[in-house]
């Protein structure tokens, strides 16, 4: 076990470290804005006339607290946009990206199980996923501080847990489609769209009642609808996307190993 | 229907069941839709045989080449590699092979030495001597991007793969696609030394040319079906040779015609050019009576003599 994990870190980690720079920069620039929010009542009473709906669509709701901010303005937008982009691409070329590139008739002429791809293929998203976390986590550490966010660590990092729990859910359904149909774009294009789909709905629901009953089917209702920057590690929310993660995956494995590879 | 190995009762099949066999399919066939990409193909391959495997491109070779990697899954029929299923035991079965894609495709930002070893790790590590030693032999730049490598040191870097753990099965669609006459050389000289140390090889081609030096045999497949297996030799025996003779005077062609096995006699002053069925024997001993200036025997083109002998069944 762990070849293939290797291998693609291998081939990635260039990749890899541009997504992390970009995280670290973006988190920067985010938390460098805190003091100049915080002390512009004139911006932040602007927004108390929009709907809450809206505020909450675009994290705007309670930015004067630092956990209020850093909820709005990276765990409930930035944070999942980085991370999920990142998950879905990396989810959808695992299987249907080397069949494209017709490197998995050169991995399977080994003696390896389909499953094995899957899984290691998988592994390999993870891990880098949690990179990014550990990433995301330390700069807020070293850099919350200088800019006036104080929040708690533990904080932070239950936030960033669950973050990386989501993108490992949408990095797994992105796996599962490439295993079911072998075509990237497609799966590519499905997964953001369920994503897309599910983070509109977790912002508008809390507000129209005939939705917000079923707020919990939500991924990102479980990833930050509790707020755990402010609220702390929610565990049962965190497992539950990292269960329905390892559904998917498994789901993936019984689907390629049902098909042809792809030429 | 194309039974190879002949009758299961009596007669010289027998004797070739005696050997093992290393490939075996039974009605392998695979449809995409009302396709058929592959028709109910029966084939036996033995132990230490070199197969060549020819026919035109989209013919079938490489989806049957693929449904022996595992990598497709038939509509029905099975196929066997050393004894095992290789649906059932496919990593046992890949364990002991080594296979070559129709079309490469390697990891574009590895080095050849990079993803040489890669692989290697895959399979639990290969002797990295014989690896140094295949990538001298063919001249492969080990440590150049694989993205910056032509077509020809492409291909090294897949056949190295293919031959690095010493298998007992090579499986190699169209493995001299992009290497130039030498290697070539190269390439069958090392598919002759892996054959003769047990191994067995089979390699598809488009054309025979490639083939007809290095196989025992070859199969021709068309459209899904497969059209015949023949010994080379055999093809070779049987096949007409075209002889032109330079007589010192001139030799009437009523005499040339009545040496067996000869047709088509055409005279023109000295020289004489006919077809030679069969054995050439009688004709020496028939053109030796008068005096020979030159002669020349053109090897027979297998191709030409393949394709003839068997279009008819292809459409029928």
């Amino acid at each position: 076990m762990g070849e293939l994990v290797r291998q693609t870190l291998r081939i990635e980690w260039k990749a890899l470290l541009g997504w992390t720079i970009s995280t670290v920069l973006l988190v920067i620039a985010v938390v460098a804005f805190f003091p100049a929010v915080k002390g512009n009542s004139a911006l932040t009473s602007s927004f108390d006339s929009m709907p809450a709906s809206v505020q909450a669509a675009f994290g705007l709701a309670d930015l004067t607290s630092a956990a209020g901010y850093l909820q709005g303005q990276l765990f409930s937008t930035l944070v999942p946009l980085i991370f999920l982009s990142f998950a879905i691409g990396r989810g959808a070329r695992a299987i249907a990206g080397e069949e494209e590139r017709g490197t998995m008739d050169l991995l399977l002429s080994n003696p390896l199980r389909r499953s094995r791809v899957v899984l290691e293929k998988g592994g390999a998203i993870a891990l880098q996923l949690i990179v990014l976390g550990a990433f995301l986590w330390l700069t807020l550490f070293v850099f919350g501080p200088i800019f006036d966010v104080h929040v708690a660590a533990g904080n932070t990092a239950a936030a960033t847990a669950c973050s990386v729990a989501l993108g490992l859910l949408y990095g797994a359904i992105a796996l599962w489609l490439s295993g079911m149909t072998g075509r990237r774009a497609l799966s590519l294009g499905i997964a953001s769209g369920l994503a897309g789909a599910g983070y509109l709905y977790t912002s508008i629901a809390p507000f129209v009642s005939s939705l917000s009953d079923n707020l919990a089917l939500s991924p990102f209702q479980h990833a930050y609808g509790y707020n755990p920057v402010a609220n702390g590690m929610q565990w049962g929310d965190f497992f539950t996307l990292v269960i329905a993660a390892a559904v998917f995956v498994a789901g993936a494995i019984v689907l390629f190993d049902r098909r042809d590879v792809h030429a | 229907m194309n039974r190879l190995q002949g009758g299961r009762k009596g007669g010289p099949a027998d004797e070739a069941r005696c050997v093992p066999v290393a490939i075996r399919t039974e009605g392998l066939t695979k449809a995409y839709g009302s396709f058929l990409a592959l028709d109910g193909l029966d084939l036996e391959i033995q132990a230490g045989e070199i197969f060549g495997y020819i026919g035109p491109n989209g013919a079938g070779k490489s989806t049957t080449i693929r449904l022996l990697l595992d990598l497709l899954r038939p509509t029905s029929g099975r196929a066997e590699v050393l004894g095992m299923d290789v649906r059932r035991q496919g990593i046992a079965v890949r364990r002991r092979l080594g296979y070559l894609a129709g079309e490469l495709a390697l990891y574009e930002e590895l080095t050849g030495r990079q993803a040489l070893r890669d692989l290697a790790r895959l399979r639990g590590g290969v002797e990295e001597a014989y690896v140094a030693k295949l990538g001298e032999r063919f001249g492969l730049p080990f440590d150049k991007p694989i993205r910056e490598m032509s077509k020809g040191n492409k291909q090294k870097v897949g056949l190295i793969q293919a031959f690095m753990h010493r298998p007992d099965v090579l499986i190699l669609d169209e493995p001299t696609s992009g290497l130039d006459p030498l290697l070539q050389r190269t390439f069958h000289e090392l598919v002759g030394e892996v054959a003769a140390q047990g191994a067995t090889v089979l390699m598809s081609s488009h054309v025979l040319s490639e083939l007809e030096h290095v196989a025992d045999r070859v199969a021709m497949i068309s459209a899904g079906r497969l059209l015949a297996v023949e010994r080379i030799e055999d093809l070779k025996r049987t096949a007409p040779h075209k002889v032109a003779v330079a007589f010192a005077a001139p030799v009437s062609t009523e005499e040339l015609s009545a040496v067996p096995g000869v047709a088509g006699v055409d005279v023109r002053g000295t020289l004489a050019r006919f077809t030679v069925h069969g054995a050439m024997d009688p004709v020496i001993k028939a053109i030796a009576r008068h005096e020979v200036v030159t002669l020349t025997a053109e090897e027979p083109d297998l191709e030409e003599l393949f394709i003839d002998r068997y279009e008819g069944a292809a459409d029928g």
